[in-house]
């Protein structure tokens, strides 16, 4: 049988996306240059990564603020360890330093019994700030000298005409999907996101989700590190404030619920060139900053809005959708 | 009020760092000193307390900082075009009251979750801001705008007094009125309520109302202080209003309200911000600080909370 | 995964498309078009900055693409790129984070453009000219005015304190180092030196610290006009003068700042001049365009020097 809410679930937000695209030629003459393509795609490859990771946390009825701190604190580890090490140390410390976070925040949730919401708040604070102090002489830079280096060409290769950081970006998209549909653990995360207590109940323990959402969501930010900072070759405190709200609109946009028990990663994966598409449109159309941010805003309410509207009125008479997982 | 100081788990860590600081500066005690660190607790604590109700019923709202800047551009811009004080301070919390009913109307009636309506409306409250004054200041001179920092009725700070008539009210508002159990309620369990008869919706509009209104105050006091408004003010604000209601322990009692936790949250943060610049602390060291207090307030909570039941539990906040 | 596939093929095949639409290109125009990349253009600096960059681009014929990073370091390496992309023949870029200048500067040189850094500072990259205010100089001026004005005002305190932007902004720094140096040198002792990050918010609350700590504090020195203003506020807030009693003094000369030396809420302000420091990267970018040799202010690092004055309540008038 044809449900045609859920059929919106997964890709409601594709097709606002192709709607967009199709009107591109007439709205945004120059959008559809090659070059144009290259760079939405290349810039929108660090969000659309950790969205990955932050798509399993808010799946699991959780989500994590504290990626902006994470991000800001692994380019920094990064850049010194590229300076100091090279290539390879880079690209071991990003991957060490983003997993890292994601297990202390895990450790917080689970040693401390702090709730996710107040573990991440506090983690954002504390990760941003060792990132200041890391960079109170100034911030870390990849030198120009280096520009040949190949840790440097990540951020701006381009391979059969696709971005490096777009594939890496995909790569990561993949992974997720089978991880979230295709394994036990994937399963089980869900499960928690719909009902903690009932997934207690079937042997499935906090802990284990906890430190795999956590360390899932630490490590798709040292994968980001690594494209963004070769994007921009230096990082600080304050790189990328507010990255945590973009991470999570995207995720949730892409039609995965705040209150767990559902994720789409398809979803994740349009909303994240949605909102990138419909910026560049925006910006090519001459749009001020301050205009730009009221359109993206409404767009943001307009989208939620079909959901939630939808939901009222398919299930009328129950005031909550049962949790169930959407492919 | 007693039982409720017993519920503050802050208390006890804020007197230690009031006594290590009292040691460690010369100054920290000083009357000036003090008064400033509560004035500037007080300006925090006020939309800190609306936010608490956000929070208790299991919601929050992230728009409050865009609503700093505009209320503020709203009673300059009213100021510079010669409207009196009065109808200016009432425009700003107008316009807060609005922004408020907006959030509370697209969440409940066109059933948007929380935290990507209250996004919304802080990019676009935002933008609204920024189109409005073109990046400009609004610049005022204005003694009725500045009475609400300024202002000493029987030789208290103004702000003080604010804060304190805020904070009784809304304790009473929380502990022996239907409308504040009826906003714990729908913390506890949202469908439940709606099943027992309560007009949940209309709360949650009520809610957002007064956390929008209790942003257009926190955008007066700031105009206030500053004797302007722009679009870069109340960036980031809204982390700091809900870490006061976090540090103060509402986010984990779920269903359940803390004002004077609240209270004590916004005295905590300025007490230490205070502290560090009393000190010549780089900044760097103030967010660390703020949040492994976060983490170590909240640990102690949880951790006494499950000797106290036995049982352990993570108890979720929703968002 | 299916449904995977499904969506990178449509991706794919736009870019397919494009590709195919990209052929024609249109015949090399003679007229030469300037991309400026600009900071933030919420700014009212950075607003006159443009204007200055596009006027005397008009003046010359050129054409103006804009570009404004909205304070974004990922949007200022996109769009600047951008820019280079669509074949602008100068790159004048006012960049939110100086140490991003290292792409966009790679790509400039692999596309032969010219690059002309406009303020904020050039992350030690090859560009090829940098024009920017004498920060350190500002600095020295605002000590030097301090130094009288606590002279004239007869106050017997040495101590004086100084307010930063934020940790990352390395050059806005210093202007505060510039100030500490010669305001040391004139015999007073910086008895705090705190962080305002930029915000007037901030600058408010810190200024009440310092009076608190330090009461006697006969002067302070603003990162920042807003940080400034916001200082002076505090002061009167206080119950004293921002003028006679703790001389404050602030850095860019916003209309906010001029507006508050007529009114004896700030001793001083530094004038920089956004909109003549436009024009002069627009004369720079035609004589790197040209080939010519360019005079710099400081040649190891490629500086050239755009004047700043002091700004007090003697000759605000002429100001703005």
């Amino acid at each position: 049988m044809i449900n045609a809410g859920r059929i919106w679930d997964t890709w409601g937000v594709t097709a606002l996306l192709l709607l967009l695209l199709l009107c591109t030629p007439v709205i945004a003459p120059g959008f559809l240059d090659i070059e144009n393509l290259q760079s939405v795609l290349r810039e929108s490859a660090y969000v659309g990564i950790v969205a990955v990771g932050m798509t399993f946390a808010i799946a699991s009825g959780a989500f994590d603020l504290s990626v902006g701190g994470q991000l800001a604190l692994t380019s920094v580890v990064t850049l010194m360890a590229f300076n100091g090490g090279g290539t390879a140390a880079a690209v071991a410390a990003a991957i060490t330093t983003g997993l890292l976070c994601g297990l202390v925040n895990a450790g917080l949730i689970t040693q401390l019994r702090v709730p996710p919401f107040v573990a991440t708040l506090g983690s954002l604070f504390v990760f941003r700030g060792i990132a200041y102090l890391l960079t109170q002489d100034g911030p870390k830079t990849l030198p120009y000298e280096q520009i040949e280096a190949p840790f440097a060409k990540i951020g701006s290769l381009d391979v059969a005409g696709l971005p490096v950081p777009f594939l890496i970006m995909v790569a990561v998209f993949g992974a997720g999907w089978v991880l979230l549909r295709r394994t036990a653990i994937g399963r089980r995360t869900l499960a928690y996101g719909s009902s903690p207590s009932a997934a207690r109940f079937c042997g499935i323990s906090d802990t284990t989700i906890r430190v795999f959402v956590f360390g899932l969501v630490g490590l798709t930010v040292g994968i980001a590190a690594l494209t963004y900072i070769t994007r921009v070759w230096t990082a600080d405190g304050s790189a990328q404030d507010g990255f945590e709200l973009k991470v999570i609109a995207a995720v949730v946009l892409g039609g995965t619920a705040l209150k767990g028990g559902k994720g789409t990663l398809i979803g994740t994966f349009s909303a994240v060139f949605l909102v990138s598409v419909l910026n560049e449109v925006l910006v090519s159309r001459g749009v001020e900053s301050a205009y730009q941010r009221i359109v993206l805003g409404c767009v943001l309410i307009v989208a939620l809005t079909v959901d939630g509207l939808r939901t009222r009125f398919a299930a009328p008479g129950s005031f909550r959708r049962a949790s169930r997982p959407t492919s | 009020m007693i039982g409720a100081i017993k519920k503050a788990p802050l208390l006890a860590p804020l007197v230690l760092v009031m006594v290590v600081l009292a040691v460690s500066t010369d100054t920290f005690l000083t009357r000036g000193n003090l008064e400033n660190v509560l004035v500037a607790a007080a300006i925090l604590a006020v939309p800190g307390i609306a936010m608490t109700f956000c929070l208790a019923m299991g919601e929050f709202d992230l728009s409050i900082g865009s609503t700093v800047s505009l209320a503020g551009v709203a009673c300059c811009s009213a100021l510079i075009a010669g409207q009196p004080p009065a109808f200016s301070l009432l425009l700003a919390l107008g316009v807060g009251a609005l922004i408020g009913l907006a959030n509370g109307v697209v969440i409940t009636k066109l059933g948007v979750t929380p935290f990507i309506a209250t996004l919304a409306t802080m990019v676009i409250v935002r933008g609204a801001s920024l189109a409005y004054t073109d990046g400009h200041d609004q610049i005022v001179s204005s003694p009725g705008l500045k009475y609400l920092v300024a202002g000493r009725p029987l030789g208290v700070p103004m702000p003080i007094v604010l804060a304190v008539v805020v904070t009784a009210l809304a304790w009473w508002t929380i502990n022996r009125t239907r409308f504040g159990r009826w906003v714990c309620a729908i913390g506890s369990n949202r469908d439940a309520a709606r099943m027992s008869g309560l007009p949940v919706d209309r709360i949650r509009i009520a809610v957002y109302v007064l956390v929008g209104l209790s942003g257009g105050l926190w955008g007066l006091l700031i105009s206030s202080q500053l004797q302007k408004g722009n679009g870069q003010l109340g960036l980031g604000f809204e982390l700091d209003a809900i870490t006061v209601v976090v540090l103060g322990g509402t986010a984990l009692l779920g269903g359940r309200a803390s004002i004077v936790g609240t209270v004590l949250g916004a005295v905590m943060i300025e007490t230490i911000r205070n502290g560090l610049n009393l000190l010549n602390t780089p900044p760097a060291y103030q967010r660390i600080s703020v949040g492994l207090l976060l983490i170590a307030a909240l640990a102690l909570l949880a951790l006494r909370r499950r000797e106290r039941r036995g049982a352990p539990r993570v108890l979720e906040s929703a968002a | 995964m299916r449904t995977k596939k499904i969506a990178s093929v449509a991706l794919l095949g736009i870019l397919a498309l494009s590709a195919c639409s990209d052929s024609g290109e249109p015949a090399a125009d003679q007229k030469i078009t300037v991309g400026f990349s600009v900071y933030d253009m919420q700014y009212e600096f950075f607003q006159k900055m443009a204007k200055g960059t596009q006027d005397a681009a008009a003046a010359k014929g050129w054409e103006v693409k804009l570009h404004d990073e909205k304070s974004d370091e990922n949007e200022m390496v996109t769009g600047a790129s951008a820019l280079i992309d669509q074949g602008v023949d100068l790159l004048i870029i006012s960049p939110f984070k100086p140490t991003a200048l290292g792409p966009i500067i790679a790509k400039a040189k692999a596309e032969n453009v010219p690059v002309i850094v406009n303020d904020i500072g050039g992350g030690g990259t090859p560009y090829d000219a940098i024009v920017i205010s004498d920060n350190a100089g500002g600095g020295k001026l605002a000590a030097e005015f301090m130094d009288k004005q606590i002279q004239a005002n007869g106050s017997a305190s040495k101590n004086v304190a100084s307010i930063t932007c934020e940790p990352s902004a390395t050059y806005a720094a210093r202007r505060n180092a510039g100030f500490k140096e010669e305001i040391e040198a004139r015999g007073y002792t910086v008895v705090a030196e705190l962080s305002g990050n930029s915000k007037a918010e901030e600058g408010y609350k810190v200024m009440k610290d310092i009076l608190a700590k330090n009461p006697d504090v006969a002067g302070v020195f603003s990162c920042n006009d807003p940080m400034g203003v916001a200082a002076a506020n505090a002061i009167k807030d206080a119950g004293k003068s921002p003028v006679t009693d703790v001389v404050s003094v602030g850095f860019n000369a916003d209309p906010e700042a001029l507006t508050a030396i007529k009114g004896d809420l700030l001793a001083a302000t530094v004038a920089q001049d956004p909109a003549a420091m436009g024009g002069l990267t627009v004369t720079l970018g035609e004589q790197a365009l040209n080939k010519q040799p360019i005079q710099f202010s400081n040649a190891a690092e490629r500086e050239v020097f755009n004047p700043v004055t002091l700004v007090d309540k003697t000759n605000v008038a002429s100001i703005g």
